[in-house]
């Protein structure tokens, strides 16, 4: 059975006088299996955050269903989802967002603090994350003291110190330099190659070609997917970026039409 | 055309945007500067003239008025300071879209301009519309004749205006100063830098312990004499000093200690607490210490005021027992009987009533103190010890209270309107004396423990021979100087009062032995003017402190709440449900509140005693009343507070949650 499935998503912005109606999400039909590593792509506005944003019940879809390891998140308590997610989901986002009030090592024991784990359980699971994550050096810095790399691998730490079904990532690459970036990716690729489930989601083709299938977003709906298979990581990227030309030249295509 | 119109609007704009910052700073200027123009306003009429006795309350209103300039100027000079460091990212913002620092010096310049604008015509409005009202109640409470006119002046108009512009351009300045220097980068991440945790904190916590326990000490043995009003400043200095490092650096040694015990740091409630407090602990701690402050200033100041609002008549009364005195000298040369009935005629004829009639022969001798005994007057050493011994004989006295008491050779009765005499026997120069009786009570005049400096002892000896000898060995004949004093308080309507002062000073002066007769209605007055003047004064700045206090606590709640609101976004993304983002709000916002208060009630209950010992250098010596006012105000302002404390944390929750 699939570790994620997502089911007929509909996703309806109303503005607030119920005068206009977004469809951010037609209709969404994907699955994700324990252990896989899957990109999303789109263009702005496909879609891509409002799926996220609902797959990590931090948004209601308006229609459809998100079912983690076979729970579906609709039946999941409205007091009980911040303890859910805590306990079953990491984030890693574009911006960090850690908090500059802790150091490192607090951010990272924060999820773990929250759910009422005691100091010991915390350091034992921190030492082996900030060894593998090459943060050792940096856990009594404060945020604001370090560079952005390492404020990304430090909430890298806090989002797998939890031991997540699945992580998602939104963008992680997204304020970083092409360095930075390599060295995330690569830890990426590293944590899901021990089994942890990921799901990116991303506008640049270098991140989602490490990848093992990278889904495409359209017009709030899956319009296309690709996997790996035993394609190393240039390969996969030079199908990445034909599969997005192709997409590129329909919009054009669409675009003349309604011109 | 257009252009240059544009910086005017966008200052408007940028005020009308920033409500939640400027209005309050608009509210609290106008208050400031209201109150500055009616003090000015009063002080520009020409009362004194026309109302001679109004001099002690003008006095007063005079120098409140100094020291109210001399307060504003730093308070508004605070609060521009959390005003300009609220807008840093949006200049920062001007700046990246192309707006050059002298368009953004004139946009601010544009901005208090309005400000200035805004803030002095609805000061000067509601000063002239109140100000007679006001007048009024300055009038009441000193007690003066109502019917004092009240003019308004231009020249008060003319100091304000200049004052505020004084203190709209030493902010502007400032500002103008602090855009200047930074690059647009700085302005926009100006808000966001963790402060630098203070070195040396132990330090730091042992000197302000050191200066708060001697401004304590001072406070608590403080004595009543010619240093107290310096001891006063002294102590409150040492006070504010030793709050402001018990705050700073006391209360992060305490958070890093909470810090270190790992077992109670990692649990969620203390976690976020602990480690927000300790990042803008700097920050935080001074607005604590002002808070404190201002809050130990509210509660003194008021508690004051309404001690000396509710003793006034006390006072007056202790001071000057009897509106009318009078005195006669030389033994055996009164007829007490006669002008008693005299007195009384009189004051039938006149439609005066007689009150607390009263009359003795005394004699009065200058000692010193040392002990138990009372030593020839000597010129040098404390002059707290020396005083006045009245001697009465014991007839006299037993006439005088209606008592039969009894005395045995070398026994006295003693009194003593201050504090208690204390011991067994009494020598007088060389005269030992037991004291059979330490009186509570009498007649001549009312006891107060804290009367320190202006007490006097009444001893009364078994009989006029003993008075004669006794007052002999201090140089004084009784024979001439044997006082018989009259004393009473007439009842009438003021005509009445003084057509029967007329008549009975005619005829007093023509009596053998004829030394004085006083009339204290004037002077009562002058004290009632001089208390009408603290009063007045004690109420504004009551309202001023309590208004520092509100605008402080405001905006330290909105700061804070704009710098949490990304903090709670994050915890909630991590998982932190919205009761426990609430729970720790409240956790939060409570220690910030609760310190505090605790702080100036704590301040406040070691002050009591020289608050006591200041009331009592002038005249007013009820301790109960004192202290009683002091708990109900304390409660009054707890309860004050809480509210206070309800609706910030109501305000920071919306602000946090503007996610």
């Amino acid at each position: 059975m699939a570790l994620l499935e997502v089911k007929n998503l509909k996703k309806v912005y109303t503005t607030r006088l119920g005068g206009n109606k977004v469809q951010a999400l037609t209709d969404v039909n994907f699955s994700v299996e324990q252990g896989e590593y899957v990109a999303i792509m789109g263009e702005s506005g496909s879609g891509k955050t409002t799926l996220l944003n609902i797959m990590a019940s931090l948004d209601k879809p308006t229609g459809g269903q998100v079912i983690l390891a076979g729970k579906n998140m609709a039946d999941v308590k409205q007091k009980e989802i911040c303890a859910f997610r805590r306990d079953n989901l990491g984030f890693v986002f574009q911006d960090f967002n850690l908090l500059d009030t802790l150091s490192l090592k607090d951010n990272i024991f924060l999820p773990l603090v929250l759910s009422g784990k005691d100091y010991q359980t915390m350091n034992e699971r921190l030492s082996p994350l900030a060894k593998r994550l090459a943060i050792e050096e940096l856990l009594e810095k404060y945020p604001y003291e370090v560079s952005g790399g390492q404020k990304q691998r430090a909430a890298v730490a806090r989002a797998l110190i939890t031991r997540p079904q699945i992580v998602f990532a939104d963008e992680p690459t997204g304020a970083l330099d092409s360095k930075a970036s390599d060295k995330l990716l690569r830890i990426f690729a590293d944590v899901n190659k021990d089994g942890q489930t990921i799901l990116m989601v991303t506008h640049s083709i270098q991140a989602a070609s490490r990848a093992g299938r990278v889904l495409f977003i359209k017009d709030g709906t899956v319009f296309n997917q690709i996997y790996r298979g035993g394609l190393n990581d240039e390969e996969m990227y030079r199908k990445i970026s034909d599969t997005l030309t192709v997409l590129q030249a329909q919009n054009r295509e669409e675009g003349a039409v309604i011109a | 055309m257009r252009r240059m119109m544009l910086l005017p609007r966008m200052a408007f704009t940028n005020i009308r945007n920033n409500g939640s910052t400027y209005f309050p700073y608009m509210g609290a200027s106008i208050f400031a500067i209201f109150t500055y123009f009616v003090f000015d306003l009063i002080l520009q009429n020409d009362i004194i003239t026309t109302l001679p006795r109004a001099m002690y309350a003008m006095m007063l209103v005079q120098i409140g008025f100094w020291l109210l300039g001399i307060i504003m100027v730093p308070f508004l000079y605070y609060t521009n300071s959390f005003l300009i460091k609220r807008r840093k990212k949006e200049l920062g913002l001007y700046s990246i879209l192309g707006l050059e620092k002298k368009h953004i010096g004139m946009l601010m310049f544009f901005e208090s301009i309005m400000l200035y604008v805004v803030v002095v015509v609805a000061a000067i409005g509601m000063g002239l519309l109140f100000s007679k009202l006001i007048f009024l109640l300055l009038i009441n409470l000193a007690k003066l004749p109502v019917n004092a006119s009240f003019g308004v002046s231009l020249k008060a108009v003319w100091d304000t205006l200049l004052f505020y512009a004084f203190v709209t351009g030493l902010n502007l300045l400032v500002n103008l100063f602090q855009v200047g220097k930074a690059n647009p980068v700085e302005l926009m991440s100006g808000t966001k830098k963790g402060e630098k945790e203070p070195k040396h904190i132990w330090l730091w916590s042992i000197v302000g312990a050191l200066f708060m326990g001697g401004g304590y000490y001072m406070a608590v043995t403080a004595q009543l004499d010619s240093m107290i009003f310096v001891a006063f400043f002294v102590a409150v200095l040492f006070v504010v000093v030793g709050t402001y490092y018990l705050f700073t650096s006391g209360s992060i040694a305490l958070l890093r200690a909470m810090k270190r015990r790992k077992k109670t740091y990692y649990r969620a409630d203390n976690f976020i607490t602990v480690s927000g407090m300790l990042y803008r602990m700097k920050k935080n701690a001074a607005s604590l210490s002002n808070i404190c402050i201002f809050a130990t200033m509210v509660i003194v100041t008021v508690v004051c005021t309404l001690a000396l609002y509710l003793g006034m008549d006390s006072v007056t009364g202790f001071v000057y027992p009897k509106d009318f005195e009078l005195q006669f000298l030389g033994e055996n040369v009164v007829d007490r009987e006669n002008i008693q009935a005299v007195v009384q005629e009189m004051a039938e004829k006149e439609q005066v009533e007689l009150s607390g009639y009263l009359d003795y022969q005394s004699c009065t001798i200058d000692v010193t103190r040392k002990e138990n005994a009372f030593v020839l007057r000597q010129t040098e050493g404390n002059y707290a010890d020396d005083y006045d011994v009245m001697l009465i004989s014991l007839d006299e006295y037993n006439r005088m209270e209606g008592k039969q008491e009894s005395l045995k050779q070398g026994e006295v009765l003693l009194y003593s309107t201050g504090e208690d005499f204390g011991y067994d026997t009494v020598r007088i120069k060389d005269r030992e004396y037991r004291v059979k009786e330490e009186l509570s009570a009498c007649r001549i005049g009312e006891k107060e423990e804290n009367n320190i400096y202006n007490a006097y002892y009444v001893v009364v000896l078994p009989d006029r021979e003993q008075l004669k000898a006794v007052a002999a060995d201090f140089g004084v004949n009784a024979a001439d100087l044997l006082l018989h004093q009259f004393e009473f308080t007439p009842i009438g309507s003021e005509e009445n009062i003084t057509a029967f002062y007329i008549k009975l000073d005619k005829f007093a002066t023509g009596q053998p032995g004829f030394a004085a007769f006083s009339d204290y209605r004037d002077d009562k007055a002058d004290i009632e003017s001089m208390y009408g003047g603290l009063l007045f004064i004690g109420i504004f700045y009551g309202l001023i402190f309590l208004v520092c206090l509100l605008i402080i606590m405001y905006y330290k709640q909105i700061t804070e709440g704009f710098e949490d609101r990304k903090n709670f976004e994050i915890m909630q993304k991590v998982g932190m449900s919205d009761g426990e983002i609430r729970r720790t709000i409240k956790r939060q916002i409570l220690l910030v509140f609760a310190l505090p208060l605790l702080g100036a009630l704590l301040h406040t209950a070691v002050a009591m005693h020289m608050v006591i010992m200041l009331l009592a250098t002038i005249y007013m010596f009820r301790t109960g009343l004192v202290i009683a006012c002091a708990v109900v105000v304390c409660l009054l302002f707890a309860a004050f507070y809480g509210f206070c404390y309800k609706k910030t944390a109501g305000t920071y929750y919306r602000i946090v949650k503007q996610m």
